[in-house]
């Protein structure tokens, strides 16, 4: 079917594509490629001048950009399985048919990501202050013996915004397992029971094999979120304490926005976020096999 | 054995839920307490909600920028929608060569954080003369390389015997996309319509940049001016906050529906 | 179903076309329009509201953004280069200002020829100049005060006067006398050195110096405004807060007895309505280095008229006869909203006289108006913003317990790093 449908369908195949690429060559890739000549220039504000490759050297030696270079791996490196993990996790377990009340347990998973960002920063700090429920509860249970200050700590305060992040994102990325297992034929999991099948069984060999190129679109979608991540972080620590949350987006819009712009500098570090996610997004695609 | 497993997984699900929901109650019940109350975290609901509702429609306006940000949402969804699954469709039923790089770069633009491509972004549609308009939101927002990735990865799934089979009925090929794959993928469509209205309901950045006339102001710029002052007022801040949320937890209500019903008319 | 669906998506298309091409624009009482970009409705939102009253040919067209958002449209536009759509005046805060007049040569409006400097507080032209050159009409002040509340101050046997002339030793020796009572000092935040601004302009000194560089391990008195918060840190009568949000809980909840920021902090006090008669303003806490005064400043912004704004000669024009000339203005300002300008010819209006009951009847305008005039001028340069990132990356290290000098080095070299 391939090798004719190819020459019969080439035209039309072509046609297809064509608006959608049209619109976002247009929209993303010209204002990319002035990106890319503005990393190419160094000054402040508009009196720019072309330095050639100055901000990427200025990058080896720049302490910020590598410690928030560093938060935002780690981020990445935690969250993201965990969160993915879960969400496949629950969106199996909600699409047995025969789970009951599962609209709302759906509906409820659903709603951390539509909840605004200032009510739920406000709470999670709440919950985490010195005096807040969840110290109120470590201590009790006596798994420490003195109140900690989690948004303050160095350590703690990353801990708080993973889990803000895996608690908002979850029910997000819930969706794209559960609307792909709507797609997959149910008598797979009726044999697969048949043979005696677990869960943890089903999952791991039939359910995720056959998700092959969700978990790659998920994987990827994440990897991009968070190695852009912004938002989560100003509202909850402001990226302190010092720089102990500051992710390279913070970075990327202070160097813009907040300090005297160093508009080429930003543009410089933006484009080795994107050569980062290019580089692991290559690698996911190579463990994840997906194939064309 | 599988009565402890339903309960286990049970368990798992109200633990789950609750944690979810438990920001989101918090949410409703500030929109009925006093700023101050708020910033203490009282968890009750109080009072205040009248006084918060007046409060926080007497300022700005809140019934403009809803219309607006609806008008956009609803065209930037639809309109993505359609020109992305065609374009993810696309890619896998008649794969090339080609097609294959043109993806790749499509994909990489979604990869570059934005704050780097608003000032050249801003210049550009200063140059079409679109500033101040609803077309500089709408542009950018239709070509979507996320949606366009989605439905890609979604047509993987879509059983290509079902192709050959309309050909043989003498269906063109976009009779076949239209007709044929956009009924059946009815639950990716349902889960791509959820995110493209999220993205642009919440669309922030852009919309700040490149609007300038109160009239044209979306919902969650004319929400955020309510958190503006030196020392904002809470409870009339978590009204508007309510009021931007509650259309986007309908649209997934409407739109969950067809998640259950799965692929429709599903070939043995 | 799916051609209604598209039937409808042309039609709001094509509504969106129309709405996109018609400008809608209310000129109510007539004249020039003038837009101006700014934040806070209720603050610089009245205050161009009156100012608008006043000047009959023109009339402003108010565009309120979030502080950080209007900062970011200002440098978008004006990094872009275009210049159609422009607003005609835009509000930027001091500590911002000079960055953006490096940043932007040409975009803004010189004002020496259109209003009188020397009308104004003399740390606030500094704040609006550039190389020389002045461009921003001074507006309001964040002069700074000691806010406290009386009758926890009572309860330790301390009276008005008692607290008019602090030393920071003294200030701080309060704290085990209300931890004793089941009050807190102050509020602390490792995370924001905010205080460190009036720390330093009380003695005269910033985080750069003249020339823009990094004036932190010679500056005795960022040594001291490090013993101060080291103090803080080991402390156990301070309220830890970590954002806005709880700052503000902790002073309407009555948790803390002390509240040291700039003028507009009045605005959040008040708030806790069931204090009122319980507060009162004093100078702030004087320190140990040499030169150090109680007066001091945090905070603040001004006006600018953007050269290539339609309307900029009339915005100019505006500004002069305004908040540039008008006595009338800062009155009604003072009264109907607490606005407190750096107008000098202003500091005698009728409203400074107002006895405050919220403050049990202090004439809290009047005191912090005297205080304004006295405020010690300082260069605070292009870099401020630069320059508190580089001492907070360092903070955690200082707090723990590392070497100041060290530290201070490091955070130097970073600031080098920062400004190239």
């Amino acid at each position: 079917m391939k090798t004719q449908g190819k020459k019969k369908y080439h035209l039309t195949g072509w046609s297809m594509v064509m608006i959608a690429s049209v619109l976002v060559l247009a929209f993303s890739y010209i204002p990319m490629i002035q990106a890319f000549l503005l990393s190419l220039q160094t000054g402040k504000g508009a009196n720019l001048k072309f330095s050639g490759l100055d901000n990427y050297i200025r990058m080896i030696h720049d302490s910020t950009f590598w410690t928030t270079m560093g938060n935002t791996l780690l981020y990445a490196v935690i969250q993201i399985p965990v969160m993915l993990l879960l969400a496949l996790v629950i969106a199996v377990l909600l699409n047995d048919p025969k789970l009951k009340g599962r609209g709302i347990y759906r509906t409820c998973i659903f709603l951390p990501c539509v909840t605004s960002m200032v009510s739920y920063s406000i709470l999670f700090k709440n919950l985490f202050s010195v005096d807040g429920i969840v110290n109120q509860i470590l201590l009790k249970l006596g798994i420490i013996d003195k109140s900690i200050a989690f948004v303050l700590d160095e350590n703690w305060a990353k801990v708080v915004i993973i889990i803000a992040l895996i608690w908002r994102y979850t029910g997000y990325f819930m969706i794209f397992f559960l609307s792909a297992l709507q797609n997959i034929d149910k008598s797979v999991y009726e044999a697969a029971k048949m043979d005696g099948c677990n869960f943890a069984q089903s999952l791991f060999k039939i359910t995720l094999p056959l998700l092959k190129p969700i978990v790659f679109l998920t994987s990827i979608m994440a990897l991009t979120n968070t190695l852009q991540l912004f938002d989560e972080v100003v509202n909850l620590t402001e990226g302190g304490p010092g720089n102990a949350t500051r992710t390279i987006s913070y970075y990327i819009y202070d160097l813009s926005f907040t300090y005297v712009p160093s508009y080429g500098y930003a543009a410089a570090v933006s484009y080795v976020v994107l050569l980062l996610i290019i580089v692991l997004t290559i690698i996911q695609k190579r463990v994840t096999g997906e194939k064309e | 054995m599988k009565i402890t497993g339903k309960i286990f997984r049970h368990a798992f699900l109200i633990i789950a839920s609750f944690l979810s929901i438990f920001p989101f109650y918090w949410m409703i019940v500030s929109a009925t307490n006093d700023s101050a109350d708020i910033t203490m975290g009282k968890l009750t609901f109080g009072t205040s909600l009248i006084k918060n509702v007046t409060n926080a429609f007497s300022r700005g306006n809140m019934w403009t920028a809803f219309a607006n940000s609806l008008l956009l949402a609803a065209v930037v969804t639809v309109l993505s929608l359609l020109i992305c699954s065609i374009a993810g469709y696309a890619f896998v039923i008649y794969p090339s060569r080609g097609k294959e790089i043109l993806f790749m770069v499509l994909i990489a633009s979604m990869m570059v954080p934005f704050a780097a491509k608003i000032i050249p972004m801003f210049r550009m549609f200063s140059k079409m003369g679109l500033l101040n308009s609803f077309w500089a939101i709408i542009l950018p927002a239709v070509g979507t390389p996320f949606l366009i990735f989605f439905f890609k990865q979604n047509t993987h799934s879509f059983p290509t015997e079902t192709i050959e089979a309309a050909r043989v009925d003498g269906l063109s090929e976009y009779g076949i996309f239209i007709r044929i794959f956009m009924p059946m993928m009815k639950s990716t469509y349902a889960a791509a319509g959820i995110f493209a209205f999220m993205a642009s309901w919440n669309n922030y950045m852009w919309p700040l940049i490149v609007l300038q006339s109160e009239s044209k102001m979306t919902l969650p710029l004319t929400v955020s001016n309510l958190a503006n002052g030196f020392t904002p007022d809470y409870g009339m801040v978590m009204v508007g906050i309510v009021f931007s949320t509650l259309p986007t937890v309908l649209v997934f209500f409407l739109l969950q529906k067809a998640f259950v019903e799965g692929m429709v008319g599903s070939v043995k | 179903m799916k051609k209604r669906v598209l039937a409808i998506a042309m039609a709001a298309a094509m509504t969106a076309g129309t709405l996109g091409s018609v400008n809608v624009m209310a000129a109510e009482d007539g004249g020039t329009e003038i837009t101006v970009w700014a934040w806070d409705q209720a603050f610089n939102g009245f205050a161009m509201e009156e100012a608008d009253k006043l000047d009959d040919s023109v009339t402003v067209n108010f565009v309120e953004m979030a502080k950080a958002d209007c900062l970011q449209k200002i440098h978008t536009v004006l990094a872009s280069g275009v210049t159609e759509d422009l607003p005609d005046i835009v509000c930027i805060s001091d500590l911002n200002a000079q960055g953006y007049l490096m940043a932007y040569p040409d975009a803004f409006m010189p004002m020496d020829d259109v209003i009188n400097y020397d009308d104004f507080s003399a740390y606030k032209k500094e704040a609006v100049s550039y190389d020389g050159v002045g461009y921003g009409v001074p507006f309001d002040t964040g002069v700074a005060g000691l806010f406290y509340r009386t009758d926890y101050m009572e309860e330790i046997g301390y009276t008005a006067e008692d607290m008019q002339n602090l030393t920071w030793d003294e200030y701080l020796s309060l704290g085990e006398k209300l931890k004793e009572k089941g009050h807190l000092l102050q509020t602390y935040n490792p995370n924001d050195i905010a205080e460190f601004q009036i720390m330093l302009q009380s003695c005269g000194t910033w985080f750069t110096d003249e020339e823009g560089n990094a004036n932190f391990v010679d500056n005795a008195a960022l040594a001291e405004c490090y013993d101060i918060f080291k103090t803080l840190n080991e402390s156990d009568y301070c309220k830890v807060v970590s954002d806005w949000t709880e700052f503000a809980g902790a002073i309407n909840g009555g948790e803390v007895a002390c509240v040291l920021r700039g003028s507009w902090i009045s605005s959040t006090i008040i708030q806790g309505e069931d204090q009122s008669g319980k507060w009162a303003v004093a100078p702030i806490p004087t320190m140990e280095t040499e030169g150090a005064t109680n007066r001091s400043n945090q905070g603040g912004s001004s006006w600018f008229v953007l050269k290539n704004g339609k309307n900029a000669e009339a915005a100019a024009e505006f500004l002069k006869n305004t908040f540039a000339g008008s006595t009338d203005l800062y009155n009604t300002l003072l009264e109907g909203a607490n606005i407190m300008g750096t107008y000098l010819p202003a500091s005698d209006v009728e409203a400074v006289n107002i006895e405050d009951e919220f403050y049990g009847g202090q004439q809290v305008n009047k005191d912090l108006s005297t205080w304004m005039a006295e405020i010690p001028a300082v260069n605070t340069g292009a870099f401020s913003a630069e320059a508190q990132s580089a001492l907070l990356a360092v903070t955690p290290q200082i707090l723990e317990g590392a070497d100041l000098t060290e530290c201070l080095t490091e955070a130097e070299s970073q600031f080098e790093q920062m400004i190239q």
